[in-house]
């Protein structure tokens, strides 16, 4: 009597407690930092990229890597990135060959050992602008800018973060607002406090492609580009996702039609008993 | 063959055994006793004229080929996807060719490239050099070769700055022949990079290359 | 509708070569209409819309 009476009870009160657990968990936030203190969370833009079948736009990409060049790369190295990838993406080979001569790559000793230089060629990596981390911190009152190849990906909300931060400068902080000297205050960045000044101001580069290089247009590219260096396989892989979503959709709705057909046999058999005990014939 | 309503042969057995002598018999309940449970009727399984018919059949066998066909297409994705990555990279393939600008070596001098993290030799010769190559009796030599066999333009030289015999670099300039000599163990090249004295067996490898101009592709 | 299964489906080694006849060319076509489709959807957008503005005439592609 007892097995059948505390069984369902203990089974009810454990699944009771489990979803309420879950509900307290995931249903109400813990909010251990304010909005100001984790940083402003960035609104959702509209990506051309954004979607289950959209690619880059590409010549957002070649823009900003423009940006990328003429502003950013000043004290964000881009490490991860080979002149070679530029290729076939937003430049053509011979573009990319001219623009990574115009580098300087240390090349082997010669004969006597003495160190030599040469040109920059397709497989050579982007140059950073400092030679090490130290020589980074030293030029920027302490703050190591951060490598820029994956940020799309390393911070939260990717490419939304690294728009907003960007456009996201005020004229000056709001009132109450603490911001170290030499720090600049931005409401996306967490605390508030960022060792980066505002650098994208209307006109500061010339695109090529003749279109207005507003703030946002620049903040725009330059985040695309990002998003492109962070995950270069994305337009293949949306490609390939759409083929393999269509053929695996296709394949399940099959399989269940051929499970119909395989169980039918079982589903309408019927089962006689002839031994001792069965009825008379 | 299949049939999309086929019964097992047992339940096919019983079941007709049960129409044999009327529908309303004992097996319209379970064994020993009563029972609210109804056993199923198969009255229209049974008739030809109601099932079996090759629509139906068709449309099973149908569905079962479109499953072997998208796995079919699968699968060869699957293992060419897999092959694909044995293949050379990007990278690789970039390193595959190294062009040179030849316009300021001038005659008389080498130059050494690096290809595929091999040295490659590439000598500005000489009219005199030139006619020096060509003047050999190849029938003497050890590996048989005109120099035309070995040069694109006559007036520059590529071959691989590998020794035949044991994988040295040969130096430059030197040797009793004008040519390479291999310091590990004495092999004489002459200044078609044919071997004349010395253990290697055969004379520098030539590469693939191109010559556009002075612009040397190669690979 | 029985001429259908007595040609195609009868014998296990029509129906097998059927399948993967089929499987060639349906693949091959299912790729160039994915391919297709997806072009459309991203018009002007990809490398090849954009790349001829600045491949220069006679130049290798990429």
């Amino acid at each position: 009597m007892f097995r059948l009476a505390y069984k369902p009870v203990l089974k009810a009160s454990v699944l009771t407690a489990g979803v309420g657990a879950c509900a307290y968990l995931y249903v109400k936030p813990a909010n251990a930092l304010t909005e100001a203190e984790h940083g402003l969370h960035a609104p959702n833009y509209p990506w051309t990229q954004n979607g289950l079948t959209s690619t880059f736009d590409h010549q957002s990409i070649r823009r900003g890597y423009q940006v990328y060049r003429e502003v950013c790369s000043t004290c964000h190295s881009l490490d991860f990135v080979k002149w070679l990838d530029l290729v076939g993406v937003s430049h053509t080979s011979s573009e990319a060959r001219a623009m990574a001569a115009e580098f300087e790559y240390d090349d082997e000793p010669d004969d006597e050992g003495n160190p030599r230089k040469r040109p920059g060629k397709l497989l050579d990596k982007m140059p950073a602008p400092y030679p090490n981390e130290q020589a980074a911190r030293a030029a920027n009152q302490g703050a190591l800018p951060p490598d820029l190849s994956l940020m799309t990906k390393a911070r939260h909300n990717g490419v939304n973060y690294v728009f907003a931060l960007l456009t996201g400068y005020p004229e000056e902080p709001p009132a109450g607002a603490q911001v170290a000297s030499g720090m600049n205050y931005n409401p996306y960045f967490p605390g508030g406090g960022i060792g980066m000044a505002r650098v994208l101001y209307d006109d500061l580069v010339e695109y090529e492609d003749g279109t207005p290089a507003t703030t946002s247009q620049m903040a725009k590219d330059v985040t695309t580009f990002l998003n492109w260096s962070a995950s270069p396989e994305q337009d293949d892989r949306k490609r390939m996702g759409l083929k393999a979503l269509i053929v695996i959709a296709t394949m399940f709705g099959l399989s269940i039609a051929v499970k119909q057909y395989k169980w039918a046999n079982i589903w309408t058999r019927k089962v006689v008993w002839k031994g001792p005990g069965s009825p008379k014939q | 063959m299949l049939r999309a309503t086929q019964r097992a042969p047992y339940a096919q057995q019983a079941i007709s055994k049960c129409f044999a002598r009327s529908f309303a018999t004992k097996y319209d309940r379970p064994v020993g006793g009563s029972s609210d449970f109804q056993v199923p009727d198969f009255k229209d399984d049974l008739n030809p004229a109601k099932n079996g018919s090759s629509t139906k059949r068709n449309l099973s066998y149908f569905m079962i080929g479109s499953f072997g066909l998208a796995t079919a297409i699968s699968a060869r994705h699957a293992v060419q996807d897999f092959l694909t990555t044995m293949s050379a990279s990007k990278d690789v393939l970039a390193m595959a060719k190294v062009e040179v600008d030849l316009a300021n070596v001038p005659t008389g001098k080498n130059l050494v490239v690096k290809w595929r993290g091999k040295p490659v030799f590439v000598r500005h010769r000489s009219d005199a050099e030139i006619k020096e190559a060509n003047s050999v009796d190849i029938s003497t030599l050890r590996d048989p070769q005109t120099d035309s066999e070995r040069v694109k333009d006559p007036h520059w030289l590529v071959m691989i700055g590998i020794c035949t015999h044991l994988g040295c670099v040969p130096i430059g300039d030197s040797g009793d022949y004008d040519g390479w000599y291999c310091p590990c163990h004495g092999s004489h090249y002459d200044i078609s990079g044919r071997i004349r004295k010395g253990p290697a067996p055969t004379n520098l490898e030539i590469p693939e290359y191109t010559l556009d101009g002075t612009t040397l592709t190669v690979g | 509708m029985s001429k259908i299964y007595n040609i195609l489906f009868r014998r296990n080694s029509v129906f097998i070569s059927a399948i993967f006849g089929a499987a060639f060319f349906v693949d091959i076509g299912f790729n160039s209409a994915v391919d297709k489709y997806f072009d459309y959807v991203n018009q002007g957008k990809q490398w090849k819309d954009i790349k001829h503005n600045y491949i220069k005439s006679g130049e290798d592609e990429e």
